[in-house]
């Protein structure tokens, strides 16, 4: 079998798939037609991500079977099962499921974002620290003026910041750059997605 | 004190986010393995969520309900769904690989026409509509009628600054620069002076994104000790 006969079909499914779903954007009437597509593709999105998660229970599989610490595939396999299992049996909001969702997975996420109050302040002093050029100072004044107007320290409001100088900088100086950086980053993906779109880039594998 | 489940939450939650507050102290196994535990919890949820909203409907029950002789779907759409997923299920052995490519290619077209179309819709023309209405117009005119000419020129000011803040952002990731034989590539002046302003309004909206990461982080860690304390004083019997 003549396996680069695949590779214009793959291409041209892309072509004509994103194709009607950009035009439905624009030309009324193409509603059912890109509803259809876009189910298929939501349907393709959610086995994607089975097969990804069934990749992670056989590389942890393997890893138990191994021996390569064990102990932590061994809670991960586990743990997915149950959670895999208990949450189709019952439906995502009955009370088993809910109380693995509230009392394992919401403190857990909650905390490694309370962690991340840490990480973030050692990260930039690590920056002051190994960088002085004109870019971290201005970053540090700007991150100091905010912080320090961004609500009462210690009990104790200054004025001259929350109403001045933090608004200024936050909300006016920053807004501008944001902005810019929101049209570059959208220009990129407008740039990507029309590269896929007329084929150049195939990151199918076509 | 009676042991229930909500009790027993209780004290899974707040062992679970001690083990991981200790992470400040350092790296250690028992964090780990709560992060383990943590990753397969959400990868069983995600899974079972994906499989009863998606998989289900969308594919099983049709495929039960033809068996049946009661079709939900017409034929030719079943068969459609089916193909792609025999397709996609190919994807997992690397000799059939290349015939699950047309599953993935639709996956890759529909989702970069959403990304064109949401980047054009919902970023590009709405952001370029706020730029150009930077300079408020019925202000100043409001302003410069009225006599109030430092008012008038400040709403000038300003917006020239938010214009000159998005474009030298926007000039600071240009990086085209004219071949000048063997010498060095060398920028537009114009973009160059552009992209040198550019860099302190990108650390200044830096500055403003890291705080407000920051403030929520310290928003969590805040939680996290009042909830340790609030069940703390239940396990002591405190009012």
């Amino acid at each position: 079998m003549n396996w680069r006969v695949h590779t214009p079909v793959a291409a041209a499914v892309a072509i004509v798939s994103g194709g009607l779903v950009l035009a439905s954007l624009l030309i009324p009437g193409l509603d059912e037609a890109r509803n259809r597509v876009l189910n298929w593709a939501i349907l393709l999105a959610a086995l994607g991500l089975l097969l990804g998660l069934a990749n992670l229970f056989r590389v942890h599989w393997e890893k138990l079977r191994n021996r390569q610490n064990p102990a932590y595939s061994g809670v991960l396999i586990a743990a997915m099962l149950v959670t895999f299992a208990v949450t189709l049996w019952e439906g995502s909001r009955a009370e088993l499921p809910s109380w693995i969702f509230n009392n394992i997975q919401v403190p857990i996420e909650t905390s490694l974002m309370a962690v991340l109050a840490a990480s973030l302040t050692l990260a930039a002093a690590r920056m002051f620290q190994k960088r002085s050029d004109r870019i971290s100072l201005t970053f540090g004044i700007a991150l100091f003026i905010i912080l320090l107007g961004s609500g009462p320290l210690f009990g104790m409001e200054i004025p001259f910041f929350t109403r001045t100088l933090t608004p200024i900088v936050s909300g006016f100086l920053a807004a501008g750059a944001l902005r810019g950086l929101l049209i570059g980053v959208a220009l990129g993906t407008l740039l990507t997605g029309l590269r896929v779109l007329v084929g150049a880039d195939r990151p199918y594998g076509g | 004190m009676v042991l229930d489940l909500d009790f027993i939450g209780l004290l899974v939650a707040a062992v679970l986010t001690l083990v991981v507050l200790s992470y400040a102290l350092g790296d250690h196994p028992i964090f780990r393995f709560v992060l383990y535990l943590f990753i397969g919890v959400s990868a069983g949820y995600a899974a079972a969520v994906a499989v009863q909203d998606v998989v289900f409907p969308q594919l099983v029950y049709p495929i039960l309900d033809e068996l049946n002789a009661a079709p939900s779907l017409d034929l030719a759409e079943l068969g459609v769904r089916v193909l792609l997923v025999v397709m996609l299920l190919a994807k997992l052995s690397p000799r059939t690989a290349r015939l699950g490519n047309p599953a993935t290619s639709l996956l890759a077209g529909v989702g970069a026409a959403l990304a064109v179309g949401g980047a054009a819709q919902g970023t590009i023309l709405p952001q370029i509509g706020s730029a150009a209405g930077s300079f408020d117009m019925a202000s100043f005119n409001l302003a410069w009628q009225g006599g109030y000419y430092l008012e008038a020129i400040e709403v000038i000011f300003n917006g020239i600054v938010l214009v000159l803040a998005t474009v030298s952002t926007l000039a600071y990731f240009h990086f085209g620069a004219v071949s000048r034989g063997k010498q060095e590539p060398l920028r537009n002046l114009l973009v160059d002076s552009l992209a040198w302003l550019g860099g302190f309004f990108i650390a200044i909206a830096l500055a403003a994104l890291f705080s407000g990461v920051l403030l929520a982080a310290l928003g969590a860690l805040v939680e996290r000790l009042d909830f340790l304390q609030r069940t703390l004083s239940l396990l002591l019997g405190a009012p």
